[in-house]
């Protein structure tokens, strides 16, 4: 018993030891075909996704900024999009408005501040 | 504290059987989750790769939050601001080729100024080609094309046969997969896109002369949407991580299997460990050394664990590219992808998940023992 507690300590040091050289092996590195294609086309594809079968958003956000996924079936509901919500990716909304948008509430009283539309 | 650890280790081969409940409970779901946080961070890293490489502004029309096309006639324009390097038009359409196949028609002309460099075969089509195309390398496996073969490729607008030139490298992005890439008239004619491009490409001295150029469109031509490398690099990165989307269930899996390993090691198991540690005081241990010695037990448990769910994945990934398991991390891929599946195994994520499974096997022993190693041994025994 004593010597199979002796083995079991030596297999999980031997086993930390292949873990830690899986770590330090160079990891893929990203090649020249890669950079010469998307260098090519401008940059294509930014998400989990491969073949922008029914969802461009998730495929690259640059194509198309939102879901519309999200919008069906219920349409005052959220809703689910099978493609991008099961995927390690998560991508916000890309828009250039949607941290710092052109639209605001508005405050009691703050209508009138507010400069009036010229009548023609 | 060296004698402690062997007595753990002594413990853990004489209860194989509770031993390998807890690896098995703690291992399966950190299989997963070291799986597809590689995954995620090599996503990650092409990403930036497609977001360096592209240009510095996209430029669209916008249709109340949505894409539209954009006419040709402001590739013109845009050439002539002092920022500007470089502007291309492009169009980016999907196709059915068979069924259940979608192909990502890519209509943008090659720069002929660089080698070609990203075909695995055949060569790659010029500018003016009127019927040439490039495959990417698994749609060209699942249609069976091979270069100088011919496809057809219908659209409502036209009928049009093309003749495969080259096939992409398998060692491109994940991206590229699926791609037919003609040149922008081709795809032009293709979609009935007369005059009509779906983005324009601009490329610009730097930066700063980006941001100047997209706040003068933008306020120039409000119709426009207008897209920095800056704005996309800010909102792709924060969407790679290991907090939402999929991981959302490995999290739930975690704390399912968690929670049978905690009944296994607490509950099933406690008249085992009570015995143990009714021994243990008779034989004088105190409280705190019993303690450590079970702390040890649990720590020796989470090591083997995550150690094999670190190498089995780390073997899956890299070695058999994700059989089974990419396509759970990545829509629309095959069960057995045709291409490199990117992954970068970190040493932050096994801490991680060392940790997690650390906190679970602790919470679920200490307690139990620590309630029994306080009472009198008499009652214990009991």
């Amino acid at each position: 018993m004593m010597s199979r507690a002796h083995g079991f300590l030596i297999a999980l040091a031997v086993l930390w030891a292949a873990v830690v050289a899986g770590l330090a092996l160079p990891q893929n590195e990203i090649r020249s075909e890669a950079r010469y294609l998307q260098r090519q086309w401008g940059g294509l594809g930014l998400g989990a996704h491969a073949a922008a079968g029914s969802c461009w958003f998730v495929f690259d956000p640059r194509i198309e900024p939102y879901c519309p996924n999200f919008e069906r079936p219920f349409s005052a509901l959220p809703n689910f999009c099978p493609r991008h919500s099961t995927t390690v990716s998560r991508l916000p909304v890309l828009t250039a408005d949607a941290r710092e948008p052109r639209s605001q509430v508005l405050g009691k009283g703050a209508i009138e501040t507010l400069p009036q539309p010229r009548s023609e | 504290m060296p004698k402690l650890l062997f007595l753990a280790a002594l413990n853990l081969v004489k209860n194989p059987g509770r031993a390998l409940a807890l690896v098995l409970g703690i291992g399966g779901p950190l299989f997963l989750f070291i799986a597809g946080a590689a995954i995620s961070a090599g996503l990650s890293r092409d990403a930036t790769v497609s977001i360096e490489s592209g240009a510095d502004i996209y430029v669209t029309f916008d249709r109340g939050g949505l894409d539209a096309n954009i006419p040709v006639s402001y590739v013109e324009e845009l050439s002539k601001s002092q920022f500007v390097v470089e502007v291309r038009p492009r169009i980016v359409a999907r196709l059915a080729v068979a069924p259940e196949t979608w192909a990502l028609v890519l209509g943008i002309d090659p720069i002929a100024a660089e080698e070609a460099t990203g075909l695995q075969s055949g060569r790659l089509f010029e500018s003016n080609s009127k019927n040439e195309v490039a495959l990417g390398p698994v749609l060209a496996q699942r249609l069976g094309l091979t270069p100088g073969k011919q496809l057809l490729l219908a659209t409502a607008f036209t009928h049009k046969v093309v003749t495969v030139v080259g096939i992409l490298s398998r060692k491109g992005t994940l991206w590229d997969s699926a791609v037919i890439w003609a040149p922008f008239a081709q795809a032009q004619e293709l979609f009935g896109m007369r005059d009509l491009a779906t983005d324009i490409l601009i490329r610009t001295r730097d930066e700063i002369s980006a941001t100047r150029l997209a706040d003068r469109l933008a306020r120039s031509e409000p119709r426009l949407r207008i897209q920095t490398r800056g704005l996309v690099r800010r909102y792709v990165l924060q969407g790679y991580g290991v907090t939402s989307g999929v991981f959302s269930a490995i999290y739930a899996v975690t704390f399912a299997s968690g929670v049978l390993a905690l009944l296994v090691i607490s509950g099933l198991g406690s008249k085992e460990r009570r015995r143990e540690v009714a021994l243990l005081k008779a034989l004088g241990w105190s409280a705190r050394h019993i303690l450590v010695l079970v702390s040890l037990e649990a720590l020796l448990c989470c090591l083997l664990a995550s150690a094999l769910s670190f190498l089995f994945a780390f073997a899956w990934v890299r070695l058999f590219n994700a059989p089974l398991l990419a396509s759970l991390f990545i829509a629309e891929l095959d069960w057995f992808p045709g291409i490199e599946i990117p992954a970068q195994f970190d040493a932050g994520i096994l801490a991680l998940g060392l940790g997690v499974s650390l906190a679970i096997t602790w919470a679920g022993t200490l307690i139990p023992t620590w309630r029994t190693a306080c009472v009198p041994l008499r009652e214990t025994l009991r």
